[in-house]
């Protein structure tokens, strides 16, 4: 089943000059469609400035985009009632890349998973407080963290509370946007396979907002690739690529020993 | 080491603020109970009385005890110092959220308005006002907290509109907070620490222009002993007399300094 949809895109920003009033316009996104299926994980990838990270912002509906539109489970996001906005919200989370800039820091671990909870749940404290416990279990964090400020954790931790806020509602869909580059290597596949996990386990959909291939790869089903805010190529899982721009994305990624020099992987 | 020494001198420097102002404070609460006369009972016969120990500094032109009088005086100069703050701070943010959060065009006629308040200079304005409203103790409250207000309500629209494209709020509105919910949780936490600093900074201004409305006599009327009307009775006397405008000077003085000197230290604490 489709859960979203994403039809003939596009956003330009305008820059306005003064005295002229000629609109000055710049193209970020380029006629951009795609669905995706319940369940499903799809990669985006391509060079910094493709227009992934606005992608993944006007799905999230914090952009508004300056044409087309974006279902989600057949709701328009951009005209939505606030009803039928609400329950979009409910079920459409994210997980932003700087993770410790998207807590407030004033609030307390448990505060910050607590504030879905209040919005949506009519939960006593007291469930409040088992289901915050439950979520850092989740996320394999000890129940001290809770009362800890985000400033005290180490950036593993800050994305795994992240992480465990954007699953606090049991939503449908997780838009990870370079969700694990600024952690270190053992840190990231630990963190990839307890989203892989939780995906078995509820049956969520990604989009994998990256320009780290191999991640991507491990990662997804389908992987869609930019550039100049254009969709290049769609590859499917075990096919190679065909288009130049993705080749040479491909062949950027860096031998892991220098045996592997000059042979191209893929 | 250095920053430790730093740090624990800017808290001596709070610390010691704050208490000389509890007790300034403490003495204008209990004023009724701890004056040794009654600030408003005339008495011409002792009239110029110097300092003893029945009238610790003396009696002024009616005879009316000069000690007594500046505990009083406490009441109306810091007292309405505070009040206005409070009040002014306290509608800003209500006004300064709303703005900050509708947008618009809203939001782009209250920057028009302010814009055009503020081009006047704020005693400018606050005159203007009085004019209108003639002078009080209440007029003078109610001028000073529009004038206040049209200030803090812009800096806070600023500060809001500043913390709109922080992750963080992204983040509280992807969880579904909205409204009131981010502005309490999100927004003012975050911002309180600058509030309290300007709040606490502008204390001492507006303790100055109390005063000085009183002495033009502009402000609070004769019998009340506001400290700037008490400087205002002195004036007449200053060639014989000059400690009746020295001791009500002096008081303002002393709690204008230590409120700039407390909010340097909030600020450096910051």
């Amino acid at each position: 089943m489709t859960l979203l949809e994403v039809k003939n895109i596009e956003k330009y920003y305008s820059q306005r000059q003064f005295i002229f009033r000629r609109k000055h316009e710049i193209p970020i996104i380029q006629k951009v469609s795609f669905s995706l299926r319940e369940g499903e994980c799809l990669g985006i990838v391509g060079q910094s400035g493709s227009g992934k990270s606005t992608l993944g912002r006007i799905i999230l509906g914090v952009e508004r985009p300056t044409n087309g539109e974006v279902l989600f489970q057949g709701v328009n996001l951009y005209e939505a009632t606030s009803k039928d906005k609400k329950m979009v919200r409910r079920d459409l989370q994210a997980v932003f890349q700087n993770s410790y800039d998207s807590f407030n820091p004033k609030q307390t671990i448990f505060e910050i998973l607590e504030e879905p909870l209040l919005n949506f749940e009519h939960y006593s404290k007291i469930e409040r407080q088992h289901k915050v416990m439950e979520l850092l279990d989740c996320v394999e964090l000890a129940n001290t963290i809770a009362q800890k400020y985000p400033a005290q954790l180490s950036g593993g931790q800050q994305q795994r509370i992240n992480i465990a806020r954007a699953l606090a509602l049991n939503p449908k869909l997780i838009v990870l946007d370079e969700a694990i580059s600024s952690l270190d290597m053992i840190l990231q596949k630990h963190i990839l396979q307890l989203l892989q996990t939780l995906q078995k386990e509820r049956k969520l959909a990604y989009i994998f907002i990256s320009h780290d291939l191999q991640a991507t790869h491990f990662m997804s089903d389908r992987i869609l690739v930019m550039q100049h805010g254009q969709l290049m190529e769609e590859i499917q899982k075990g096919q190679t690529c065909q288009h130049p721009v993705s080749q040479e994305l491909y062949n950027a990624i860096l031998p892991s020993h220098p045996r592997g020099r000059n042979k191209i992987r893929y | 080491m250095s920053q430790v020494k730093k740090l624990s001198h800017v808290n001596y420097k709070k610390s010691f603020s704050l208490t000389i102002l509890g007790i300034i404070g403490l003495l204008g609460i209990f004023a009724p109970l701890l004056m040794p006369h009654d600030p408003f009972a005339v008495d011409i016969t002792r009239k110029f009385l110097a300092p003893s120990w029945e009238y610790p500094l003396g009696t002024d032109h009616l005879g009316r005890c000069v000690f007594s009088r500046i505990l009083l005086g406490i009441r109306y100069s810091l007292g309405s110092a505070l009040l206005i703050q409070m009040i002014a701070i306290i509608l800003a943010i209500f006004l300064g959220a709303f703005v900050a959060l509708k947008r618009g065009m809203i939001d782009f006629l209250f920057i028009r308005i302010c814009d055009i308040l503020l081009a006047f200079p704020t005693l400018v304005l606050a005159f203007g006002l009085l004019g209108l409203l003639g002078p009080s103790l209440k007029n003078v409250l109610i001028a000073l907290i529009f004038t206040q207000l049209i200030y803090y309500s812009r800096m806070i629209r600023s500060l809001f509109i500043g913390m709109n494209e922080k992750e963080f709020i992204q983040a509280a509105r992807i969880s579904g907070t909205t409204g009131v919910g981010l502005i309490v949780r999100h927004y003012f936490p975050n911002v309180l620490p600058i509030i309290v600093t300007i709040v606490a900074l502008d204390v001492g201004k507006v303790i100055l222009e109390i005063a000085g409305f009183s002495f033009i006599g502009l402000g609070v009327q004769a019998p009340i002993p506001e400290w700037g009307m008490m400087v205002n009775e002195g004036k007449q006397y200053i060639r014989q007399h000059p400690e009746l405008m020295l001791y009500p000077g002096l008081a303002i003085v002393l709690v204008v300094l230590l409120f700039n000197r407390l909010a340097s230290s909030l600020k450096n604490f910051e």
